[in-house]
Formats: structure tokens, sequence, C-alpha cells
């Protein structure tokens, strides 16, 4: 057998190879961004506006004030929380498209928990409340993944339905049972002082759920990298199988990734509701749940390359509205560049298989 | 391992202090400069009074207005009426201006709040449904100045507006008893806000004056805009005999046009939607509001309050007849004139109910 020496060698080469993969793997993430930025520039450039007035706007609107820094880091906080969820989920190979329904679930049980108890101590009540958010999220994912166990219905499409049951659902509770009286808004009355997340800037919105989600990504990257559940969450994503064989419970690991997902969509809706609006309201989320599968998917799965991509992507659609009003480019130039980062990084790998082919192609003319 | 885990460890209460420091040193000495910011802009009003004319009309340009607007400026509705009058008010005062349109309840504070950050001065939020937005932008930035369309809470730096339209339905429900010849007249809505609520009492109230028999039909649709939704109410209402409907969102003239029954326009002259239906449109014109407090702003004499600018300010009237007006009985259109002098002059005062319909 090995003895120490190379065991130690071993895990050194293992080292290189995984650091040399984190490396084009986030070159293939900058490089997508880069290109979509310059293919954006160009339609700038034909909607007759100079590209670069149009990213300075930009970069000024995301980052250029103190409150806009708060915007930006505010609008990331949804995106990293529900991406690293997606993540997790990602990995085991569970498709969660459902991190909006889970969203607006988990943000309006955790409304009725702070409309119940409006008097609580804020130690007690906001976390009272987080738990709320992420149980109702993870029971609601969790149903997509029985129905999987139970009857191997896709949990891709299943989820996408159930985001439809969730946000109109919620859309009756706010316009009936929860609505506030004498208003004809779809939205629940007020939460109390106490029910509303503490500001941590001065004159900004920045909320203490930021330092939570940064304290989340760690806790993920943590579980997901270094504990035992993260290592077989790892292992059934790349071959269910052979996991299977290893004696890991696949169903589990299906399962509690799920669980784990729904839970994170429901405290990005918790604070949503505790931190930004101060009650539940109809339309909370301008599509957090799906912009967090594309933040995913760009952060490579990785935690913190999520946090990246959501710092990013919060800032590109803060700064757009800043860039519409000073050099009059539709904020959908922004939503355009968007989703060309995705096409252009999901089709990096069509780009190596068509040179693969071609050649493959040339082989065999040879 | 253990050594790994403790590192991991070590690491993550490193981040979180730092990031707990960075968080509490960023906060004093960037907040320092807004303030003294504001301060400076709010002290203009002060310098002015004991400073000569030409430092006031240098400082005149200092003002910058903004308004956020809940759809788009070109809807030829409630949100082309805030656009348009804020554009001729501001160029005529050559003040600079910015907006901000379709922008969602879940949003509005977001934008609110960057128009202060960035010294706007005068910001309009352009819909009922930000006046809780406006509320807490405006606790935070108690020297920008704050105007939210039909707000119910005020500060001393918010104030708000209201568009007493109400007082031009009322004189359009006379017209609509006046030129139905079925009896039954038709009202269709977006949402049961209060200020719909009175348009259409006023509505009501106008139309049993000059027919005591006349029946009113309303419908709101639940939406500020749905077309499908406007044209299939309007349709109901027509097939329940109406035959004169007043139009308070889009698709109610496109069922007009279909079942040839008559339309009335709101705050826009909406008659280019339907040259033929369309008799006339009760206008709503926000620049006498929005030039006379982007003035008080810049002289310093603002005081916060409500807004109300209606028929005897020019801001409420009919649009052109484009011609249609020869299907208008006479005595009908004299009745309408009469009223609409009646109400300028302060003779008559149009009833304002917004209690709830069923």
């Amino acid at each position: 057998m090995f003895n120490k020496a190379d065991n130690h060698n071993i895990e050194l080469e293992f080292k290189k190879q995984r650091r040399a993969e984190t490396l084009t793997a986030a070159g293939s993430s900058i490089g997508a961004v880069i290109l979509a930025l310059i293919i954006g520039a160009v339609i700038i450039r034909l909607l007759g506006v100079n590209p670069f007035d149009a990213y300075r706007a930009l970069i000024d609107g995301a980052f250029g004030t103190k409150n806009s820094i708060a915007e930006t880091l505010l609008r990331a906080v949804p995106l990293a929380i529900t991406g690293i969820g997606i993540t997790a989920a990602f990995r085991a190979s569970i498709f969660n498209v459902g991190a909006e329904g889970q969203l607006y679930l988990g943000a309006t049980s955790a409304v009725c928990v702070g409309l119940a108890f409006p008097t609580l101590h804020p130690a007690i009540l906001l976390p009272l409340m987080a738990i709320a958010g992420m149980i109702t999220g993870a029971l609601w994912g969790g149903i997509a993944v029985l129905l999987k166990l139970k009857f191997n219905a896709n949990e891709m499409i299943n989820t996408i339905m159930m985001n439809y049951i969730a946000i109109y659902f919620v859309s009756w509770l706010v316009h009936g049972p929860i609505q506030q009286p004498g208003s004809p808004l779809g939205q629940t009355a007020g939460l109390s002082d106490n029910a509303i997340l503490p500001i941590i800037l001065k004159q900004t919105r920045l909320h203490i759920g930021f330092i939570i989600t940064l304290l989340m990504v760690l806790l993920t990257g943590f579980l997901i990298y270094r504990t035992v559940w993260g290592y077989q969450i790892r292992v059934t994503g790349k071959n269910m199988f052979a996991s299977q064989a290893a004696g890991i419970k696949v169903k589990w690991v299906f399962l509690s990734s799920m669980l784990f997902s729904g839970a994170m969509a429901g405290l990005a809706g918790f604070f949503e509701a505790a931190g930004i609006q101060h009650r539940m309201i109809e339309n909370i989320s301008s599509g957090y749940g799906y912009t967090a599968i594309v933040v995913a998917l760009l952060g490579q799965l990785n935690p913190f390359g999520v946090l990246l991509a959501a710092i990013l992507f919060g800032g590109l659609q803060i700064g757009a509205s800043t860039m519409e009003t000073a050099v009059g480019v539709p904020a959908s130039a922004v939503t355009l560049i968007q989703y060309l980062i995705v096409i252009l990084f999901i089709g990096r790998k069509a780009f190596s298989l068509i040179i693969q082919q071609m050649k493959k192609n040339r082989k065999v003319a040879a | 391992m253990k050594k790994r885990v403790l590192l991991i460890l070590f690491c993550f209460v490193l981040a979180s202090t730092l990031l707990f420091a960075a968080c509490n040193t960023k906060t004093e000495p960037t907040a320092a400069p807004v303030i003294e910011e504001t301060k400076t802009v709010a002290e203009v009003p002060a310098a002015e009074k004991s400073a000569d004319t030409s430092v006031a009309t240098d400082k005149k340009s200092d003002v910058k207005v903004a308004m956020v607007l809940s759809g788009p400026i070109n809807d030829d509705d409630w949100n082309s009426v805030g656009y348009n009058g804020l554009k001729k008010a501001c160029e005529e005062l050559g003040v600079e201006f910015a907006y901000s349109e379709s922008v969602t309840d879940a949003d509005a504070e977001r934008v609110i709040r960057d128009y202060a950050a960035r010294g706007y001065r005068l910001i309009f939020a352009h819909s009922f449904s930000f006046g809780e937005a406006t509320l807490k932008v405006a606790k935070d930035f108690p020297e920008t100045i704050f105007m939210a369309g039909t707000a119910n809470e005020l500060t001393e730096n918010m104030g708000t507006y209201d568009n007493p339209d109400y007082q031009g339905a009322y004189l359009a429900g006379m017209l609509a008893a006046g030129i139905s010849k079925t009896g039954t007249i038709g009202w269709v809505d977006g949402m049961a806000s209060p200020n719909m609520l009175a348009n259409l009492h006023a509505y009501q109230a106008g139309a049993l004056e000059m027919n005591p028999e006349i029946k009113v039909l309303h419908t709101f649709i639940g939406s500020w805009y749905d077309p499908p939704k406007a044209k299939e109410a309007a349709i109901a209402q027509i097939e329940q005999g109406a035959d004169v409907l007043s139009s308070q969102g889009v698709g109610v003239i496109d069922a007009a046009i279909e079942k040839k029954v008559w339309a009335l326009g709101a705050m826009t002259d909406q008659n280019f939607m339907g040259p033929d239906v369309v008799l006339t449109s009760v206008m709503w014109d926000l620049y006498p509001c929005i030039k006379n407090v982007t003035q008080e702003v810049i002289d310093g004499t603002w005081k916060s309050g409500n807004r109300s600018y209606g028929i005897a300010d020019g801001a409420v009237y009919f649009a052109e007849y484009h011609g249609l007006d020869s299907n208008i009985p006479a005595d009908v259109l004299e009745k309408v004139n009469a009223k609409f002098d009646a109400i300028k002059t302060g003779e008559f005062e149009v009833p304002h109910d917004t209690s709830e319909v069923k």
C-alpha cells in the first residue's frame, strides 16, 4: 500500500488539479461577463449612445454613492442566499427551479408570524420569523422531491408549476384573508418595529440580513466542501449509481439538499419582507428565484463564486436604472446583457465541443 | 483534519469581525459629508433672503427635480399627465429634471432614495401606492422635499397633491346621461382607490342631475392595466344596455369602437384612440401644480400640505370634441358648459365622496 510520503504527494497533486480547475472555471465565468459587456456595448452604440458614457453611468449607479453601494449589496442578498440554496440542490443533481415560489411562501409565513406577535422582543421575534420562512420554503420544495421519489415525477417541471401555485396563492392571500383592512392594494398590514430587520448603514436600507448572508455563504461553503453531507451531495450529483453502490442514502441526499435549498429561498423571502418592504406585498420579488439560478451557475456552483456573481448582478440591476435616466439607454439593455452572460457561459462548452468535433472530422478526413 | 476545521473557524471569525468593522467605519466618514451637503443646500433659501437678487437667480439652477412614475410615460393616461406636467414646468423654469418610469411598488423606495441621495431637492412620487415608501425616505432626508400623489400621512418635508378630476367626472356624468338613448351609462375602472371612488360618485351624481332616471353601471377590474379584462368588462356593460362608457383604463375604447357606443376618455385627449367614438376626455393637467411647487422650493417658501388643482386652476377641463359635438343635444351642451363655469367660479361645489361601493 501507499506510504505516508506517497499519500502526501497524491494529496498535493489533487490540490494542484483542483486549483487549476477552479482557475479555468473562474476564467470562463469572467470571460463570459467580459464578452457579454462587449456585445452589450455594440448594442448600446447601435441605440445611438456612447457605450463608455453608458457604462460609466451604470457603474456610478451601482457603486457611485454610499446609498447605491448599499442598494447593490441589498439586491445581492436575495440573489446570493437563494443562489447558495440552489447550488446545494444542483450539486446533488436536484434541479430546483422553484425558488421563486418558495421565496413567496417563506416571506408570507414570516410576515404572518411577525403580525401575530408584534410585541415580542426582536431578538426572539426575528429568529422566529426567519425559522417560519425557512420551514415553509423547505416544505414547499420538499413536496417536489417527494413526488420525484414516490412517482418518479420530474422535479424541474414540478417546481416550475409549483411556482405558479405559490405566487397566485399568495396573491389571493394578500387580496383576501390577510389584506390590510381598508387598503385597495394587495398587501398585508405593516410589521411592527420589533419585526423589522435593523439597519447597519445610516441613511440607507442596508440591513443586518447582509451580514447574515455573508455568514450563510461561509456556512454553505463549509457544508459542501468540509462535511460528510456535502461530500455525499457532491458524489450523488456526479454519479448517483456509484454513490448508491457506495452505501450513500441517495433518497435522503435528494430530499435534504432540496430542503436546504427551499429553506434558503424562504430565508431570502424573510429578508425581503422584514428588511425592505416591512410587510408582505404582491410581487415582492422581481424574479429573484429565477435570477438566482443564473447567479448559481455563473458562480460555478461554488458558494463564494455565487456571492460574487450575486453582487455583479445586483450592481447591474441597480446601475441599470441610473443608466436609463442618465443617458437614456433603456434598462432592458442591461437585462439583455444579463442573459448574454448566461448564453455565453452555458455556451462555452458548446465552443469546445464544436472545436473537438472539427478536429475529429479532420482526423476522419485524413 | 482538526487543524483545518480550526483554521476555517479562525478565518470565519476574522472575516466576520472585519466585516463588522468595515461597516462601522463606513458609516461615519461617508455619512458626515452627506449631512453637510444637504445642510448647504438647505441654507440656500436663508442666504437668499439676505443676499441680493443676482445670487438668488444663480441658485435657481441648483434645484433638481425628479419624478418617479408607476407606469410608462407614454401611456396617454396617469403617467403621461405626470411626465408632461414635469417637463413643461421644469423647462419653463429652467430647472434640471429627471424621471424613472415603470417603477414597481416593491422597488419604489429604492428609486426615491436614490434621487434623494443624489441631491435632488424636490421629488414627486407619482402614484398613490408610493406614499409609504416616500414617507420612509422623507424621514432619512429631512432637507429634501417630497410630494407624493394622494398620500395619507404627511411630514414637514413631505406634502401631497391630488387630482380633483372628480370635478370633471361630474361633468362627464352629465354629458353621458344627456346623450344616452337607452337610459343606461357605464363606468369601467382599474382599482377602487379613494381617488377613483370620488370620480365614480361624482360621475353618478352628475348623471343623476341630468336625468334622475339614469342607471349607472360600474366595474372595477382590479388592475390599472389589463386591456383584455377592461374590454370584457366594457362589453358586459354594453350588453346590459349602456350606450355611453366612461373609460378609466385601456381597452374600454376598443370595446366602444367594436360595439359602436360612445366613450369618454380620461386624463389626456384620447380621441386619437377612437376618432369616431371618443366624444371628449376629462383632462387633468399637472403643470400648474408642479410649476408652483417647484417655484416655492426655489424661493424657499414651500410648506407641507395638500395641493389640489382643479377646474378653478385650469388643471381639469374637457378636451376638444374633434367635431363630434354635433352629436350632443344643444340643451345638454349648454347645461354642461354652465356647470363648468359654476364650478370654476365656486358657485357650485362638486360633492366629494370616497365611500366604498359594492
